[in-house]
């Protein structure tokens, strides 16, 4: 960067000038009034030095002694200080001088010293000190001089004296002039003027080091922070964090960044989930369209025959086996289809244990060849679901299939158990649709959490607006902040569409003093919640007065491989594949998508060399278990 | 009016064609065949076909291409479309695009068979002479829908309501073309229909299943209890009393493009 490009240099260069430009003219006047004071002073000096000349020469002016005229003129010229004692007459001729070399020289009136005086025709007579004084330089040269006249008037005792009487109108007889250098006082403030200077250097230095100082600890040092933080995200580092230290904006501007780049992470991940389910959906159409072709001649030749089968009994049974497979193939086809493009299922009432038998029918032969034990422990009192059996059942295949190929000791063993159980809707209830009070939906299918479309609410802080994606499992919290919150602040909660406040005006949090947002679940009330940022209350009175619900619980565990701690996230994600190339990595992807569809929820828990229990709860129709 | 084959298959796949070529003569039927579509397009100007079976993805020329050439020679006969790229998406477009039948691959001798059947049927009864050409009817049937319906091909009809919602049926047409139905499989309230996904599933007296697709894409509100006491109401009443059920569309102002307002059918 140029050096005089960088903000630091910049504020010291448009600090210095200012204090250059004010500090120069309070040194100037300063100046200025130093020397008009100095001046003054010597002026006043030189004054009485002439008054004093020409006291001590007045005797000897009414007696007419010229020579101790000049005795006394020379006396006090032998000052060094005093460069010229004259007296002129009133013709302008030198009467008397410290330099008897003047004498008798006659001074034009239009010359300095006279002009005063002399300038209108009628000479003045009185004159202020100011206008008697001048300073000029005797040589280009030489110090400044300053030279002073008083006029010499005419009094009684002078026309009346003995020896030479002057006529008694004139007013003035001559002039007195006394020229004296300035030498010193020129010293005095050339010293002062250089005293000033270097003082006035001296400030804008320190000025312009505390500046730079500060400059670079307060800008400077997050300024390049925040530079190595945008390069880092350039490159596609987007776990990159600045470190967050103090108050000012530069800090909330770090804050900001770390914000923005945790979400475009975020989003970046999203990015990439919805590329795969793309891929994948490409990949479904392609796939389906080249079995659907071959199954075409499977299933209609199998059904011809089965046709043309007569009465033999045996091979009707196994034709029908055919067609029977086939058309599940044809489903399981279509439900990747479906999949990709996230259609629902075809559903019915069917009982969970029937379709886990049907399952298992399927695989037996893959675990008497793996030597798997399997066990099943099913509730028979489990209560019909509506559901989509074939999609269930290859749920179910699906996961017995991947225990096989994670069992690879002698003993492997895989339970199956199904159960009924009532939980509280409070942290596993999905919220599915939610509107505002004038009935804009809320939901966003593009911002997902955990797998499912959030709640969309424009959110305002102290100081900002943007955008929160609330957590749609009611009491679970794990909201997305698109803007930054103090602690404990109070969120205004907005519609994004309208803009109408989705504050309830009259209820309270659980202090009493919290404000409410209230969100709107069409068909099931509506949706409370605390709008303190960090504060976990939420209460949702339609599923709350309800009580339990009532969901079958299907668990699958094995004694595996088992999945390691870091991978348990990813299994889910589509095309992860942990068998190379035996596995496309759909398997549990359409697993989950089936599960999503089914308004169920797929868990996992697994252990390293001790095995994997897969968990699914699907919602019991309509069933709501009193308290 | 002398046809030269009842049924012209076209399919890029040899065994597809092999094996409807055989279901068709199990039925009586003879049969013409094509593995592209140009080739079939030569055919239909040169003969006279009762029903046509067309896959979608075929090399050069593809199924939509075939419709929309069929449809210039100004011949009325009814063509089923398969495909294994089984959408409900291709099933709708398939339909707008004027097929009589949508059939997704892999389909079963029953399936094929009655779809057959109800093409024949429908052939038979819309007395369609081939030697006309009828130059301002680009639909070549005429429906008794009312005027502010709108159908999906001669399938299903759905009714925009004020307050909202939607009502969904079947065309009187398709219902006279199964034969007496057994049984009825109807979907329950709450379960989501897509535009092309199947709304109701007909079993007639010959137990071949008849699945027809739905107009509009929603969740069921109210399903016509009527209809499932007595399912003659649904031919005898087909737009009124005999509706199937009531939906909250989804995305209703696309997907009426799709359809045809029953007003264009009037002549």
């Amino acid at each position: 960067m140029d050096f005089f490009q960088k903000i630091g240099i910049k504020l010291i260069i448009a600090v210095g000038t200012t204090t250059v430009i004010i500090l120069g003219l309070f040194t100037y006047f300063n100046l200025e009034s130093q020397s008009k004071g100095l001046e003054k002073e010597v002026e006043r000096h030189a004054n009485q030095l002439s008054q004093t000349i020409k006291y001590s020469t007045r005797t000897d002016m009414l007696a007419n002694d010229r020579q101790h005229i000049l005795n006394i003129i020379n006396t006090i010229g032998s000052d060094d200080q005093i460069k010229k004692i004259r007296i002129f007459n009133k013709e302008g001729e030198i009467i008397y001088s410290k330099d008897s070399l003047d004498i008798g020289e006659i001074i034009d009136k239009e010359a300095e010293s006279c002009y005063v005086c002399h300038a209108a025709n009628e000479p003045l007579e009185k004159l202020p000190i100011k206008d008697r004084t001048r300073i000029f330089k005797l040589h280009p040269d030489s110090a400044r001089v300053m030279g002073i006249i008083n006029p010499i008037y005419n009094e009684e005792t002078c026309s009346t004296a003995a020896c030479h009487a002057h006529p008694s109108e004139k007013k003035v007889l001559g002039v007195l002039d006394v020229i004296i250098c300035l030498k010193e006082v020129d010293q005095q403030l050339s010293e002062n003027t250089l005293e000033l200077l270097s003082s006035v250097i001296v400030a804008i230095l320190g000025i312009s080091f505390i500046i730079g100082f500060f400059v670079r600890r307060w800008v400077d040092k997050p300024v390049r922070s925040l530079v190595e933080a945008t390069n880092n995200v350039a490159i596609g580092n987007l776990s990159f964090k600045i470190e967050e230290e103090g108050k000012d904006e530069l800090s909330v501007l770090k804050k900001s960044f770390n914000n923005m780049t945790k979400k475009l992470l975020e989003m970046r991940n999203q990015l990439v989930q919805s590329d795969k389910m793309a891929s994948l959906g490409r990949l479904a159409a392609g796939v389906a369209h080249e079995i659907n072709n071959p199954l075409t001649g499977v299933l209609t030749y199998s059904s011809f025959l089965l046709k043309r089968a007569g009465d033999n009994k045996e091979l009707k049974e196994d034709l029908e086996v055919i067609v029977r497979e086939t058309k599940r193939s044809r489903e399981i086809v279509k439900g990747l289809l479906d999949f990709a493009r996230q259609s629902t299922p075809k559903k019915g009432k069917s009982n969970i244990n029937d379709i886990i038998d049907n399952a298992i029918s399927v695989v037996t032969n893959q675990l008497k060849i793996s030597h798997i034990n399997l066990e099943k422990k099913l509730d028979p009192s489990l209560p019909d679901i509506t559901l989509d059996a074939n999609q269930i059942q290859q749920v179910i295949i699906n996961l017995i299939v991947n225990s096989i190929d994670a069992i690879n000791q002698s003993n492997g063993k895989i339970t199956i158990e199904t159960s009924t159980i009532e939980l509280m809707p409070y942290g596993i209830t999905q919220i599915r649709n939610a509107v505002c009070p004038k009935g804009h939906n809320l939901m966003d299918d593009d911002h997902k959490i955990d797998g499912m479309p959030s709640i969309k609410i424009k959110a305002h802080s102290t100081s900002n607006e943007g955008f929160i994606h609330l957590d749609p499992i009611y009491g679970r919290h794990e909201h997305h902040y698109g803007i930054h919150f103090d602690e404990d602040e109070e969120i205004k909660f907005h519609c994004p569409i309208c803009g109408i406040s989705l504050l309830d005006p009259i209820k309270k949090g659980p202090d009493n003093r919290t404000a409410v947002y209230a969100i709107q679940i069409p068909e099931m009330g509506e949706l409370l919640g605390c709008t303190k940022y960090q504060c976990k209350w939420q209460r949702w009175p339609f599923f709350d007065l309800g009580g339990r619900l009532g969901f079958v619980e299907i668990k699958l565990a094995d004694n595996g491989c088992g999945i390691p701690r870091e991978k348990v996230s990813d299994i889910f994600e589509p095309f992860y594949t942990t068998k190379g190339q035996k596995g496309t990595g759909l398997g549990l992807a359409i697993v989950w998508g089936i599960i999503d569809n089914h308004r169920g929820k797929i868990s996992v828990e697994s252990e390293p060399e001790k095995g994997t229990t897969f968990t699914i709860r699907l919602p019991i129709d309509n069933m709501r278990i009193k308290k | 009016m002398r046809y030269d084959f009842d049924i012209l298959v076209i399919d890029d796949e040899s065994v597809v064609v092999g094996a409807v070529s055989k279901i068709c003569k199990y039925n009586n039927f003879t049969i013409d065949t094509a593995n592209d579509g140009s080739i079939a397009l030569e055919k239909v100007k040169k003969f006279h076909y009762r029903v046509i079976i067309c896959d979608i993805m075929m090399p050069e020329i593809d199924g939509f291409q075939f419709l929309d050439e069929f449809w210039k020679e100004n011949k009325l006969t009814p063509i089923i479309v398969t495909s294994g790229f089984s959408t409900n998406e291709n099933a709708v477009k398939a339909l707008t695009n004027g097929a009589f039948d949508f059939l997704a691959k892999p389909f079963s001798f029953d399936e094929l068979s009655s779809t057959i059947n109800r093409a024949m049927r429908y052939h038979k009864s819309s007395k369609i002479d081939n030697n006309i050409s009828i130059a301002n009817l680009s639909h070549p049937l005429y429906v008794a829908c009312p005027s502010a319906y709108y159908r999906l091909g001669y399938l299903s009809w759905a009714k925009n309501e004020r307050d909202g919602t939607a009502l969904l049926g079947i065309i009187n047409l398709y219902y006279e073309f199964i034969g007496t139905p057994a049984e009825l499989i109807l979907l329950s309230v709450e379960s989501k229909v897509y535009q092309g996904s199947t709304l109701l599933t007909i079993i007639s007296d010959d137990s071949s299943e008849h699945v027809v697709p739905s107009p509009l894409s929603g969740t069921i509100v109210e399903v016509n209890e009527n209809v499932n006491q007595n399912y003659n109401l649904i031919g005898k009443d087909p737009y009124f009393g005999g509706w199937l059920y009531k939906i909250i569309p989804s995305d209703i102002e696309e997907e009426l493009k799709q359809l045809v307002p029953c007003s264009s059918d009037r002549v």
